[in-house]
């Protein structure tokens, strides 16, 4: 095989086992990497299990991309069953792991069991090793990746935990690098779960590549390509942070936990704004348009910036001040916890407070008090950390009180509110891990493509509509955004941000793998992927599936935007109801949103019906 | 006076984040905009209203009516 290695590394922590696996060229054919691989191990593998029990299985894959000089191809996939929602989850991260991972000769490295006391693990190409890390456990993810680097030199990848993952936060997540984060369903509880503070990679290898000249020649040209686009510079300057401005105008930015849509302190916390604090530029490796804007906060620390940070904890807990913003944010990377999640959970703490629904609780715009709450959900101290530690739907559960509690299957919603909005409500709501944006970001076109009618644009207002060409965005969306880009593994920002041609991508693909790959061949893995995962939670939640787990947040349902031009309008739940049936029928899966027997079989998933029919009957 | 509300990268390659403009005639968005943003036919995608409604590049647009402009963008 040219492009992988066809290699697993695999490790059994409860009896300091290491051993190599090797699968397949059909699988990695058909499966390609990142979240395709690491599906099929998690549906093979974890079944039925406690998410933070040792029978969990921590997945860390890579794709074809990752370790060679593709355009912003330095992404890792870290998957597991989700202790945050039960079902599957995952998410990315660039970091300098994934290269050295490659390099190393693996493709993956999947952990299962859990260690007696703390440790890290080290591979050094075929040299792997279970140490001790009962000197770093404790320490915050910033002060682990420097005392690894004292021991290990700099010239590593590392992956860590900090006291989130370590104290079971429900949404910890696995950090890099002082700023790269990865796993928003509590993947860095799963490691923390199995007493894994880090994994520590240095690969010297040469990954084998199908057609090397070819591939120079291709990544050059893309480079190039990046380098030329107009929208380079202003890139350059803000990042996705210019999209604070562009939400807020569109009523779309969170605010106060999601009952709005447009902030009045919006200028004081958006991309203009970092402009002017901002000390340094990092980004992933392999890179050439890097986006993490690193500000000092209010406590004269560096804190790495992006709008999703910036919207789920400033303009949604009421914060205004973007260096108080960062220091937040800074904790939350120190601890690694999600950070969308974390704004999620502090905001749903705040409009309890606000309702009376908890006592001594947190005040909306009370920065001091957010921070206090940052620090005792990570270290899960007292009844208020402990609480918010568990992440919203848990906590709306206990309070008897979902009106306001903004997730979908558990996962707290990202930075996008979406009372007039239906079809970015439903990329949310039937995004494979819950309420995240990464797979189908449709909002944009939705606004640009929304109908006018007569000749004149006097006559036409932005209408919320429900047409089935919005189920089938969301798809094509998803098979790109969340098919493609998770599974090759790379960055999705340069053909979204910039517009770089995305036939790059299967070209690159072929030339490193030496598979020729169509866009049809492509959608179908990518649409094997989605089916595959839809039938991971179907397994996992049994009887208790339910298409209502494809719905959105009630709040979008029952409430209107309180100000802006849209002022009053919400979402029709009979009206999308019926989108998500398109969505189903376009997807080949049922009215409960199952995937049928005939769509399996063509994706080439028999394999799932006789599992899926022992929990529930198929069409 | 058309005036002109630019966003993100436009105002970026506009050198200004409003501009307003008298035109002699009624005119389309594009024509209007190809003069104010730099390289306006190379970007990839935009989001247009006209007086605060949704429009396209070939909205005809008269001499007092307001235009926002802004790119399409993700977010992370
Ligand atoms: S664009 Fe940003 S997120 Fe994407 S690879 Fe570059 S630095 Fe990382």
């Amino acid at each position: 095989m040219k492009g992988w290695w066809g290699r697993i590394l695999r490790v059994d922590l409860t009896n300091n086992k290491i051993w190599v696996q090797e699968y397949s060229p059909e699988i990695a054919q058909q499966f390609i990497g990142g979240r395709g691989l690491a599906v099929k191990i998690l549906w093979d593998e974890v079944k039925g299990v406690d998410p933070l029990g040792p029978e969990n299985k921590l997945v860390i894959a890579a794709g074809p991309f990752n370790g060679l000089p593709t355009p912003s191809g330095g992404k890792l996939v870290v998957a597991a069953k989700s202790p945050l929602t039960g079902g599957y989850g995952d998410g990315n991260l660039g970091t300098m792991a994934t290269v050295h991972l490659r390099k190393a000769g693996y493709d993956a490295i999947v952990v299962e069991g859990k260690a007696k006391k703390p440790v890290y693990l080290y591979v050094e190409d075929d040299n792997v090793s279970i140490l001790s890390a009962e000197g770093l456990w404790g320490l915050d993810t910033f002060e682990t990746e420097k005392e690894l680097k004292k021991i290990h030199g700099k010239n590593v990848g590392i992956l860590s935990i900090g006291p989130g993952g370590e104290n079971l936060v429900r949404y910890a997540v696995i950090m890099s690098q002082e700023g790269r984060a990865g796993g928003r369903p509590g993947i860095g509880a799963v490691m923390g779960s199995k007493k894994l503070k880090a994994i520590v990679i240095k690969g010297t290898k040469e990954i084998p590549v199908a057609d090397k000249e070819k591939l120079r020649e291709l990544s050059k040209q893309a480079y190039d390509e990046i380098l030329s686009k107009p929208t380079y510079d202003f890139w350059h300057r803000q990042g996705t942070m210019a999209a604070v401005e562009w939400t807020n105008e569109n009523s779309a930015l969170p605010t106060y936990n999601f009952a709005d849509g447009s902030f009045e302190f919006a200028r004081s916390i958006d991309g203009y704004t970092l402009e002017g604090m901002k000390v340094k530029q990092r980004g992933c490796p392999y890179c050439n348009m890097p986006c993490g804007n690193v500000v000092l906060d209010a406590e004269g620390q560096e804190s790495e910036l992006d709008y999703e940070n910036v919207a789920l904890l400033g303009s949604n807990l009421g914060i205004g001040q973007l260096n108080k913003v960062s220091v937040l944010n800074r904790l939350a990377d120190m601890y690694g916890l999600d950070t969308i999640s974390l704004g999620g959970s502090i905001a749903f703490v705040m409009e309890a407070t606000e309702k009376g629904l908890i006592k001594d609780g947190v005040e909306f715009g009370d920065f001091k008090g957010a921070r206090q709450l940052v620090e005792d959900i990570a270290f899960r101290r007292g009844e208020l950390g402990n609480f918010a530690a568990e992440g919203v739907m848990r906590m709306a559960q206990k309070l008897g009180d979902d009106s306001f509690a903004m997730h979908v299957k558990g996962l707290e919603v990202s930075g996008y509110n979406c009372f007039i909005y239906p079809a970015m409500a439903l990329a949310f709501a039937t995004s494979s891990i819950g309420a995240h944006h990464k797979e189908a970001w449709v909002i944009a076109w939705e606004i640009g493509t929304a109908p006018i009618e007569g000749e004149q644009a006097k006559k036409v207002e932005y209408k919320i509509t429900y047409t089935p060409e919005k189920a089938a965005k969301v798809i094509e969306l998803q098979r790109l955004r969340g098919g493609l880009f998770e599974m090759l593994t790379a960055c999705r920002l340069p053909w979204i941000e910039l517009g770089l041609d995305i036939n790059y991508y299967p070209k690159l693909l072929e030339a490193i793998t030496g598979v020729k790959y169509t866009w049809d061949d492509l959608y179908k893995a990518a649409d094997r992927v989605y089916a595959l995962i839809r039938a991971y939670w179907v397994r996992e939640f049994g009887g208790k599936w339910d298409r209502k787990m494809d719905y959105p947040p009630k709040r979008w349902f029952i409430e209107g935007l309180k100000s802006g031009p849209y002022k009053g309008q919400h979402l029709d739940v009979d009206k999308y109801d019926a989108l998500l049936s398109e969505y189903y029928k376009m997807r080949g899966w049922d009215e409960r949103g199952i995937p049928k027997k005939e769509t399996l079989k063509e994706l080439g998933l028999d394999f799932v019906i006789p599992e899926l029919e022992k929990v529930t009957t198929l069409e | 006076m058309v005036k002109i509300r630019l966003m993100g990268a436009m105002a970026h390659l506009a050198g200004a984040k409003e501009v307003n403009i008298k035109i002699e005639e009624p005119k389309t968005v594009d024509e209007i905009l190809r003069e104010v943003i730099k390289g306006y036919d190379k970007l990839h995608d935009k989001i247009i209203f006209v007086n605060g409604k949704v429009a396209r590049g070939d909205t005809i647009v008269h001499d007092s009516d307001e235009i926002k402009v802004m790119p399409v963008l993700s977010g992370g």
